[in-house]
Formats: C-alpha cells, sequence, structure tokens
C-alpha cells in the first residue's frame, strides 16, 4: 500500500476528529453541568456571604447561559487552555499531562502482557477445541472475567504485600525511601535506567509489578475468548479447508491462519486499551498510583469539573488515537482495507 | 488397465451424541464404488443430499468431525487413500491430486496474493523449487487458463477477482503441479451461465490436453452429457447406475435414472413423471433398496438389497428389475 492511501485515510480521519470531538466535549460539558452541584458555593467555602458568592460566580463567566458557557469553553479548549483546578489551582492540561505517563505506563505494560498470553493461549485453545487445554483457558478466562477489578488489586496486594511480603506496598510509583528520577519520559523505570540509577529503577519496576499483573489479568481474560473464537472461525474456513486440499505443510497452514486471525485480533485488543483505560483508574486508585485515571476519579468524587472536563475528553482523545493505530495496522494487514481507503 | 481411482464400497457416517448423549449415526455414503480410468472424465451426479461432495471429500482426507469413513478403500494409483498416514496423503493432494471447489471466491486465501498462492502449492510439493521459478510457472498457468494479462494478475489479491476469475485461479492452483487426477466439485455453481459453459469448456480442455483423469460432481445432467465420458449416479450414498455416458441416457435402467433424465426441463414440459419426494432418512435407512419408496415399480423383493446388474454397453445399475424396465 501506498504512502498516498496512508496520507488519504489520515486526513480523511482528521476531518472527522472535529465533529467527533466537539460532540464529544458538549455532552461531557453538559453532564458536569447538570450534575446537580453548585460549584461556586464549594469554591467561595462555607464561610462566604451571597455577595462573595456572586463575585465568584461573575469571575468564572458562570452567570452566563449555558451556551455561552459553552462557546467560551470550546475557544479556550482549541487554545489548549482546559481552565484550572479548583482544587489544586494548576492549569488542568498541566496536571494531565503530568499523569499521563503514570498511567500509560500502566495500561501499556499490562495489555500488553495480556496480549502476548492471551493471543497464544487462543491460538492454542483453537487447535484442538474441547480439548485439555481448551477447558482449562475457558475456565481461567472465565475466572478473569468475573474477577472485580478492585478486588483483585486489594487481594494482590493483601497476598503478595500484606502475606507473603514478595511485593513492596502499593503507595505510589516508586519507594518513599527512594528519591524519584528526574522526568525525561515520565515514567520513573525508564528515567531512573536512562540516569543509570539502578536502584531507583528496581524500585520503580517492582512498583509496577502488582498493577501492571492484574491489569494483564484483567485484558487476557477477554482476549483468550476472542481470539480463541476468530481462530475457530478462520478454521472453519472454505479457504482452510482449501489449502488442506492443496496439501499445504503444516508450517504454511499455521502462518495462513495466524495472518487471518490477526486483523480481527488487532482491532479486539484496540478495543481493549481503550476500554481498559477506565478500568485503570480503579487499580491507580488501590495503588495510590498518582496517574490521570485516579486523578480524575479523584475530581468527579469532589465536584471539580473543569478537571473531569479535561479528564473525559483526554479519555474521548485517547479513544480516537487508539482506533486511529489500530486502523492504521489493519490497513497494513488488510487488502481489502486497504482498497476501500 | 489399472484405473486411476477406485473406490470400494465406501461408507462414511456422522456420529454425534445427541442432546440425551445417546450415539445417532447419519449413515450418509452407504456403499459407494465407482472408478475411473486415466485421461478419462467421469461425471457424479444425484439430488442435493446424495452424498457426491462427501465422496470427494472422504477420499481426498477432507472430512471433518462428526463425519467419519468407516469402511471402504479409495485406490488412487494402486495405493488406498483412506489407509496412507496424513503426510503421505499430503504429498498427494495438491501435487498428483488437484481438488477445484463451488466457492472460489471464499476458498483463496484472502491475504495473500494470487502469484503467491499459485507459488506456495509449487514449493510446498518440490522442495528447492526457487520462488522465481515458482512465479514464471504461476504466470504460465494463468495464461493456460484463460486469464488475461496474467503477469498482472499475479499481484491481484482474491478480492479483486470475479467469481469466473477466482474459479480460473483456482483451476490454475489445482493444476500448477501436474496432477493425474482432478476432482472438480461443482466448478460452476453460483457462476453466470456464460461463464458456466467457459469453465467446462476449459475443465474439459486441459484435462484432455495433459491426459488428466477428472470427476466432476454435478447436479446437472446437461453437463454430464455434454462433457462426460462416464457417469456415476448417486441417490442416499449409494451410485445407482454408472457407465459410459451414452448407453446410460440412451438406455437408463435404474428407475431413480430414469426419473431424473425425465426431469430434464425439456421433458418436463412433456408432462413427464418428476422425482417426487424426499430422500431417506439418513438415521433410520431401510433394508434392501434404498429408493423403494419413491419407487414406482417397488415390490416386494425391493426389501432385500439389489445386485448391482451388469447390462449392455458396459453399464450397471443397482436394482432387481434393471434390464427389464424402459424409461
Amino acid at each position: 500500500m501506498g504512502a498516498a492511501a496512508i496520507g488519504r485515510f489520515l486526513a480523511r480521519r482528521a476531518l472527522l476528529l472535529v465533529p467527533l470531538l466537539v460532540v464529544v466535549s458538549f455532552l461531557c460539558f453538559m453532564l458536569v453541568r447538570l450534575g446537580g452541584q453548585d460549584p461556586v458555593a464549594m469554591l467561595a467555602g462555607p464561610t462566604a456571604t451571597a455577595a462573595e458568592i456572586e463575585m465568584v460566580r461573575t469571575t468564572l463567566a458562570l452567570d452566563q447561559p449555558l451556551w455561552a458557557q459553552f462557546a467560551v469553553w470550546l475557544g479556550n479548549v482549541l487554545q489548549g487552555d482546559l481552565g484550572r483546578s479548583w482544587i489544586s489551582n494548576r492549569p488542568v492540561l498541566t496536571e494531565l499531562l503530568d499523569r499521563m505517563p503514570a498511567t500509560l505506563e500502566l495500561l501499556l505494560y499490562g495489555v500488553g502482557i495480556g496480549a502476548l498470553v492471551g493471543i497464544p493461549v487462543g491460538l492454542k485453545a483453537a487447535q484442538k477445541p474441547d480439548g485439555a487445554f481448551d477447558q482449562v483457558s475457558r475456565f481461567l478466562s472465565l475466572l478473569g472475567f468475573s474477577t472485580p477489578t478492585y478486588w483483585l488489586a486489594l487481594m494482590a496486594l493483601f497476598v503478595f504485600f500484606y502475606l507473603l511480603d514478595w511485593a513492596p506496598p502499593g503507595m505510589g510509583r516508586i519507594s518513599l525511601m527512594v528519591d524519584p528520577p528526574d522526568r525525561i519520559t515520565g515514567s520513573y523505570m525508564w528515567d531512573a535506567l536512562l540516569q543509570g540509577r539502578m536502584e531507583a529503577a528496581r524500585s520503580a519496576a517492582a512498583q509496577l509489578v502488582l498493577p501492571v499483573a492484574c491489569i494483564a489479568i484483567i485484558s487476557a481474560a477477554p482476549i483468550i475468548k476472542q481470539t480463541r473464537a476468530i481462530a475457530l472461525e478462520v478454521l472453519s474456513s472454505d479457504y482452510v479447508r482449501y489449502a488442506r486440499a492443496q496439501g499445504l505443510p503444516a508450517q504454511d497452514m499455521r502462518r495462513m491462519v495466524l495472518r487471518n486471525s490477526m486483523v480481527p485480533v488487532v482491532t479486539f485488543v484496540g478495543t481493549e486499551l481503550a476500554g481498559l483505560i477506565g478500568t485503570t483508574a480503579l487499580i491507580e486508585y488501590v495503588f495510590a498510583w498518582g496517574g490521570v485515571g485516579q486523578f480524575g476519579l479523584t475530581a468527579i468524587i469532589q465536584g471539580d469539573f473543569a478537571v473531569v472536563q479535561g479528564y473525559v475528553l483526554m479519555l474521548a482523545l485517547f479513544s480516537v488515537l487508539v482506533f486511529l493505530v489500530v486502523d492504521l495496522a489493519v490497513m497494513l494487514l488488510e487488502p481489502r482495507a486497504a482498497a476501500r481507503a | 488397465m489399472t484405473p486411476l481411482l477406485e473406490v470400494r464400497d465406501l461408507h462414511t457416517h456422522f456420529i454425534a451424541r445427541d442432546l440425551d448423549n445417546r450415539v445417532r449415526v447419519a449413515r450418509a455414503l452407504n456403499g459407494v464404488s465407482f472408478s475411473l480410468a486415466p485421461g478419462r472424465i467421469l461425471g457424479l451426479v444425484g439430488e442435493t443430499g446424495a452424498g457426491k461432495s462427501l465422496t470427494a471429500l472422504s477420499v481426498l482426507g477432507l472430512l471433518k468431525p462428526p463425519a467419519r469413513v468407516v469402511a471402504g478403500q479409495a485406490l488412487f494409483e494402486g495405493r488406498d487413500l483412506l489407509a496412507l498416514p496424513p503426510n503421505e496423503l499430503n504429498a498427494l493432494r495438491g501435487a498428483r491430486i488437484g481438488l477445484v471447489v463451488q466457492s472460489p471466491k471464499t476458498s483463496l486465501d484472502p491475504l495473500a496474493r494470487i502469484g503467491a498462492q499459485l507459488a506456495r502449492v509449487q514449493r510446498a510439493h518440490r522442495p528447492g523449487l526457487s520462488e522465481a521459478a515458482a512465479q514464471a510457472r504461476a504466470a504460465e498457468m494463468l495464461a493456460a487458463v484463460g486469464i488475461p494479462d496474467p503477469e498482472r494478475r499475479l499481484r491481484a489479491w482474491p478480492h479483486e477477482l470475479s467469481g469466473g476469475m477466482a474459479q480460473r485461479v483456482l483451476i490454475a492452483l489445482a493444476l500448477v503441479n501436474e496432477p493425474t487426477l482432478l476432482v472438480a466439485d461443482e466448478p460452476t455453481t453460483g457462476l453466470d451461465v456464460t461463464v458456466q459453459a467457459q469453465i467446462l469448456d476449459l475443465l474439459r480442455g486441459l484435462a484432455r490436453a495433459r491426459g488428466i483423469g477428472a470427476v466432476i460432481i454435478t447436479h446437472d445432467l446437461g453437463v454430464v452429457a455434454h462433457y462426460c465420458d462416464e457417469a456415476a449416479v448417486m441417490f442416499a450414498g449409494q451410485v445407482v447406475e454408472h457407465g459410459p455416458v451414452g448407453p446410460i441416457f440412451a438406455a437408463p435402467a435404474h428407475p431413480y435414472t430414469q426419473a431424473l433424465i425425465a426431469a430434464t426441463p425439456e421433458r418436463l414440459q412433456l408432462r413427464a413423471r418428476r422425482p417426487s419426494g424426499s430422500p431417506p432418512n439418513l438415521y433410520a435407512l431401510p433394508e434392501g433398496c434404498l429408493y423403494r419408496d419413491r419407487c414406482p415399480r417397488a415390490e416386494a423383493r425391493c426389501a432385500t438389497p439389489p445386485p448391482d446388474v451388469a447390462l449392455q454397453g458396459g453399464h450397471a445399475a443397482r436394482c432387481h428389475f434393471a434390464g427389464t424396465i424402459a424409461a
């Protein structure tokens, strides 16, 4: 496929992005406004007089009609101004960007490991449906499906920290005894490695193990199930039967099944990635991770709605980005998709 | 002369358990026998569910559970395909035996270019063959099946082909390793009528030119009459009549063959008999002749298995009355 086709595809996607983001931002703007809390009263504090409350309301332009507030907000968003957190008084964008690497680290490693384990297991299970391997993997997958996220995280801490003392406590991204490295990528582990601080790197890696394992388990369960179903469908296809009629060797057959399963599997892992960023918030909360998920969750509880808006917008952007990457991957893997673009 | 392919008393059953965990057996093939001489074209004909495709799949070892060959032999150049170990059978399939199926568009690997698929099947059976040589041979083969501009078509994806074009590619795939036997399972179902004739002409031409023995599976008696040397008529998992095409069409001996021939569109207008009724229940086959519930001639002795009666002109029919009843 040519670079021109990819360029056309990206251009069209970018055009689609604009109305999508306007709608999403409008929805999250309204959602927060209709939430029923009066942020002004909260900001002004319990001792504020009516006049003081009115003053705060005017300064924040909250006395304007909703559509005008939205227009102002959208204008600001387009200039990269997501407003300020009413709790920390720092720009929302800065707060989110600071915390983004921590969340991405959890999510990418977790779903990455989930896919690296889940895809081969699903493929193997499909080779002999109802065989011993399939039965065991199906049971484990079901178990992973039905385990609540927060419970899994708490149990992981209880067993591996409290009972066995194999893992560090769930208190952030690096041990309290270790100075965090200077920020380069935003990932403590990589930053420490880049700066040659092995002890900090080891501590950061140790902190990663349990939360990443939780996300890996949660993402592997559906990946196993989907990969198995996809591979079974490929195996029962006309072209696999015809390949057998051509006497192709086992190696060719395996490559063919793998190649034809990959497009739907990659798409599914993409949806997992986009979907699990919400779930990650719970894991972050339990492990006091300090990523965007925990930040957004706290903001929702505290009614810090500039942050909530920014958080939701960021989730939407993240999904759009993930699906863009998935679609590009599918275009590379699948000639029919390339022809449609 | 030893036959190229000789199928002897082939029985294939579908064996599965029902909801009450009782074993249920559908007896789909009940003693299929026919033989094919090298370079000849045999038409395997019968109604839907008669077991035509199942016969091909059984012989080629392509059955999927719950279908299973329970008895019989399929001798290809003297070797029993049904008794071969999987790797030896695999070495024959795609090399000495080519298969063309009825759904060409879904039978091509959607993620491999035509040239790559043609090269893959060659290199699978000829270790040491270079990719360049395989591609060159692939282009020759595409030209031989009447695909214009073959060099460019090597780079095409399956989804870019029309149904007729895809069927030509399948024929090229089946013949690229110079097989001695070609099995074509309803090769023209789903194609335009004009394309059907082209494909069948092509198949017959290639088989004749290369001395390939072919089995063409069809439900269309016209195809058998026009393109085949021999015919085997199937009913309920048995070959009820077989022999050279001429005598079978001139003097069909089995009541089912007679009904089939009478049911061709031209004859139906003459208000001839039509083959009515449904195939017998494969879960509970009657003793004796399987056709007797639908047969206008059925008598008491039809409850015993009918013999294979040899008739004039080298053809034979499995009927108690063979040779005594006229069409």
